[in-house]
């Protein structure tokens, strides 16, 4: 316990004093004045969120059609499972790397598939063009996290109770219906959970980025963490970077108690319910 | 006519396989290109089946990188990183499921649990000056002491609520019997949890041997790099005659023990992973 305090909570609130210091040490809001004041924080926060909320939703809807399919009874379920646990256990700069070669131009097999297959009018730059390295990352970053989020919805699924279905086909329910009456309305705290843990993760996305794109082209992927990171350590800009550092753990708070509101209000609707 | 039922069967099949085509067709590839010899993985366009078959690769890479350092690296790191987080989650987690009031250890938990969604590079900096002040950098023990204190939340929720499943008559009557705090945590809450530590200690393994921001930081020197930075850092290092088929041969040997462990333990990943997300 004692470790812990001293490796997580004190450097937390250290970046907060150092934040708060000029370059002698002295006391002063000028890093927050400067970060707030200049456009690259509010660029990075952008491009930050827009990751976040966009690959989210594509894992989550993904993942979810995934987790359907899984809850069903067939010949090799298991062996499927054992299958989507890959993507998940394989560091993701060792993938990043995996995807820097496959999404190359001249020589990467995804663009050329791509236009072999008609899906484009010529073999598309991934890495260079500022869009497309943003389209890589969030391809990357949904092919390796659908699969966790499958899993974690199957968990869920397979906590609905067998009988409620049972009871809609005695009623007569179409799978359709019982999809929206029965399936959905049940899975809305899983896909909360779900949710917030996928858009935590992403939202201090470092190390996909890192290696797959560095930030660039120019700065047009450089998200929050990578931006922290460089400012502190590579720049050695301690105060803006802490002060960087300390936005990014309001973000994080301001998430936390969304979600945290959100819940409340979704067990009070329950409890109105029943 | 072909009823109704085989349609359906058949649709599902056909989805079953497209699911686990997702999920490996990157391998192919990367397979592919490893095991061709290097100027074919620089044809433009690019041969996508077998052609050639070679594992020079395979030997090269381990030539031309220190990638079994790396390797010991990675072991060492992430199993001390481990053990050190099992030895002080389980002793946390007995605490607060057994030893002190309910509602202060709630506040506990919940504060461990709110830390360990923070993203690490808002702790990063003073961290390093840290490690930096303390002499640690390049140094197994400065990744050693943040890995097991950032898998920490994770394994005292865990290990809470495995304490909290066993019957606390168990607790009592040792008391009565007159045995320590410290003998009844050894001789039979530890016994009784093998399971809950597997399951916790193969999830923070596998979180220790795929972090790459702190041992990025942490080790500068090329010879302490963990197999994730060791890796990734090549692309940087050479401009001309980039080494492809030599470094996806390095993925995926870096890629296999974790394959394995999941081939071994699938179902207690599934279930530590579900339990640590969906109780929260």
């Amino acid at each position: 316990m004692a470790i812990f305090f001293v490796l997580s909570v004190y450097p937390l609130l250290r970046t907060l004093q150092l934040s708060l210091q000029g370059a002698r040490g002295e006391y002063t809001l000028k890093n927050f004045i400067n970060v707030f004041t200049g456009p690259a924080l509010w660029e990075t926060s952008r491009i930050t969120v827009l990751f976040a909320v966009i690959s989210t939703a594509f894992e989550m809807v993904i993942g979810f059609a995934f987790a359907l399919v899984l809850n069903q009874r067939f010949f090799g379920r298991k062996a499927l499972r054992t299958i989507f646990l890959i993507p998940w256990v394989i560091p993701t700069a060792i993938m990043a790397v995996g995807w820097k070669f496959i999404l190359q131009h001249s020589y990467g097999p995804f663009p050329w598939l791509l236009y072999w297959l008609g899906i484009t009018k010529e073999v598309p730059y991934f890495l260079i063009m500022p869009k497309m390295a943003f389209i890589s990352l969030i391809i990357a970053d949904v092919w390796k996290t659908v699969p966790f989020c499958a899993l974690l919805l199957l968990a869920g699924l397979q906590m609905i109770p067998e009988q409620l279905y049972e009871a809609a086909d005695i009623d007569g329910a179409g799978s359709i219906q019982k999809f929206i009456l029965i399936t959905l309305p049940l899975m809305i705290p899983t896909i909360v959970v779900t949710l917030m843990f996928r858009f935590l993760q992403a939202f201090g996305i470092f190390d996909l980025v890192w290696v797959l794109t560095g930030g660039g082209p120019g700065d047009s992927t450089l998200t929050l963490s990578v931006a922290i990171y460089r400012e502190a350590l590579r720049y050695i800009n301690i105060g803006r970077g802490s002060a960087m550092a300390v936005v990014m753990a309001i973000y994080v708070v301001g998430i936390l108690t969304v979600i945290r509101v959100m819940r409340k209000s979704l067990g009070k609707i329950y409890e109105a319910k029943a | 006519m072909i009823s109704k039922k085989t349609v359906k069967k058949i649709g599902l099949y056909i989805t079953v396989v497209v699911m686990a085509v997702y999920c490996l067709w990157p391998f192919y590839f990367l397979l592919n290109a490893s095991l061709q010899p290097t100027k074919m993985a620089y044809q433009s366009p690019p041969v996508i089946y077998p052609k050639a078959f070679t594992l020079s690769n395979y030997i090269n890479v381990f030539r031309s990188i220190p990638l079994s350092r790396y390797l010991l690296n990675s072991v060492v790191v992430s199993s001390f990183g481990t053990l050190l987080a099992l030895f002080a989650g389980s002793l946390c987690a007995f605490a607060i499921s057994k030893l002190i009031k309910r509602n202060k250890g709630e506040v506990m938990l919940d504060l461990l649990i709110i830390v360990g969604f923070f993203p690490m590079v808002v702790a990063l900096f003073p961290l390093y000056k840290l490690m930096r002040s303390l002499n640690l950098l390049n140094n197994y023990l400065g990744l050693i002491l943040p890995y097991a204190a950032f898998n920490l939340p994770l394994t005292v929720w865990v290990m809470t609520t495995h304490f909290d499943s066993l019957p606390s008559e168990l607790y009592d009557a040792a008391i009565v019997d007159g045995a320590s705090v410290f003998k009844i945590f050894n001789k039979i809450m530890l016994p009784l949890s093998a399971p809950a530590l597997a399951t916790v200690g193969i999830l923070n393994f596998i979180s220790c041997w795929n972090e790459f921001m702190l041992a990025l930081t942490f080790m500068t020197n090329k010879y302490m790099y963990t197999v994730t930075v060791g890796l990734s850092l090549i692309s940087g290092r050479f401009t001309f005659q980039f080494p492809w088929g030599e470094i996806i041969a390095g993925t995926l040997i870096v890629t296999v023990p974790l394959v394995i462990v999941v081939l071994i333990a699938q179902e207690k990943i599934i279930s530590g992973l579900t339990a640590g997300a969906l109780k929260g």
